[in-house]
């Protein structure tokens, strides 16, 4: 089976074939990062089509200086950042749609539920929201969102604990 | 701190996504086709502008020769004129010309002039 450096290099000299193996085998785990995000199936699907179209354009520049997962680990935040700021209104409209309803994630016993959760992590400054997004939907290590988001692996550190403090004030959360 | 950190986690939609995979790559491909189409109407449409610009700004102070081909010098030239003849070539109406001259050289009682008028257009018709 072939490696992503492989299918990266076939694709560069002109094998469309491998870019569909390569969509094949990150697809799911994209789909995934999304649905954590937006809890919408359709939109997750959306924002994944905008991850590997611009994949796509993209991938004949790639140097190999990351890995590939590093490459589509900064895409997925970087449509995920541009989501956030696209839909900073609609997010909180839906919000009190879904406090309306009465909805309430059984699963969690805290008074928040998913949707607030990251309603209001959708509120934090990108550099938090950034690290948190990866500790929380890829549980990725610090080392790891380091090299992702190009800031030190303390300044994610620190990132994360700010954006946990915040976050835990505004859910009410003691 | 830990505490919450671990909550947060835990309340991550553990789900299998099971996707279509050929569905999705089908929408990827006419994704991709319309932005390629797009592209193309785009650059076509550059391109015209820049042909038009550039067929425009080379026009700029070139003497308008239309309005002196189509300038009337007087109103009367436009009201006089035989708009019934307008089409007619006037080399068509060569002979005409001249026998009409040479009617009215004799009936004015110019004989020798009319002789010269005779001979000149039939020299004329030699050539």
């Amino acid at each position: 089976m072939q490696n992503d450096q492989e299918l990266i290099k076939e694709y560069q000299n002109g094998d469309r074939s491998a870019f569909d193996k390569l969509v094949r085998r990150h697809l799911s785990n994209t789909i995934g990062f999304f649905y954590t995000i937006t809890q919408d199936r359709m939109v997750s699907e959306d924002l994944a089509q905008d991850v590997f179209f611009k994949l796509f354009r993209n991938l004949k520049k790639f140097r190999f200086q990351s890995s590939f997962s590093t490459y589509l680990y900064r895409i997925n935040l970087n449509t995920a950042n541009s989501w956030f700021t696209r839909n900073k209104w609609k997010s909180f409209l839906s919000l009190k749609k879904a406090d309306n309803k009465g909805y309430r994630d059984t699963n969690v016993e805290d008074e928040w539920n998913r949707k607030e959760l990251w309603n209001e992590i959708s509120k934090l400054p990108k550099k938090q929201r950034s690290v948190v997004m990866m500790r929380i939907a890829e549980e990725l290590s610090y080392k790891e969102i380091s090299k992702i988001t190009g800031m030190a692996e303390g300044s994610a550190k620190v990132n994360f604990h700010h954006a946990l403090k915040k976050l835990k004030q505004r859910l009410n959360h003691d | 701190m830990i505490d919450f950190e671990k909550q947060i986690k835990d309340a991550r939609i553990k789900e299998n996504q099971v996707v279509n995979e050929d569905e999705f790559l089908y929408k990827l491909e006419m994704r991709l086709q319309h932005s390629k189409d797009n592209r193309r109407t785009l650059m076509v449409s550059v391109m015209m502008f820049i042909v038009v610009f550039t067929l425009t700004i080379t026009q700029n102070g070139t003497p308008n020769n239309l309005e002196t081909m189509f300038a009337a010098d007087d109103v009367e030239n436009i009201l006089e004129t035989d708009f019934w003849n307008i089409n007619g070539d006037s080399l068509n109406d060569y002979d005409s010309y001249f026998s009409d001259m040479a009617f009215l050289l004799l009936e004015e009682g110019y004989v020798w002039e009319t002789y010269d008028l005779i001979n000149e257009f039939e020299q004329k018709e030699e050539i």
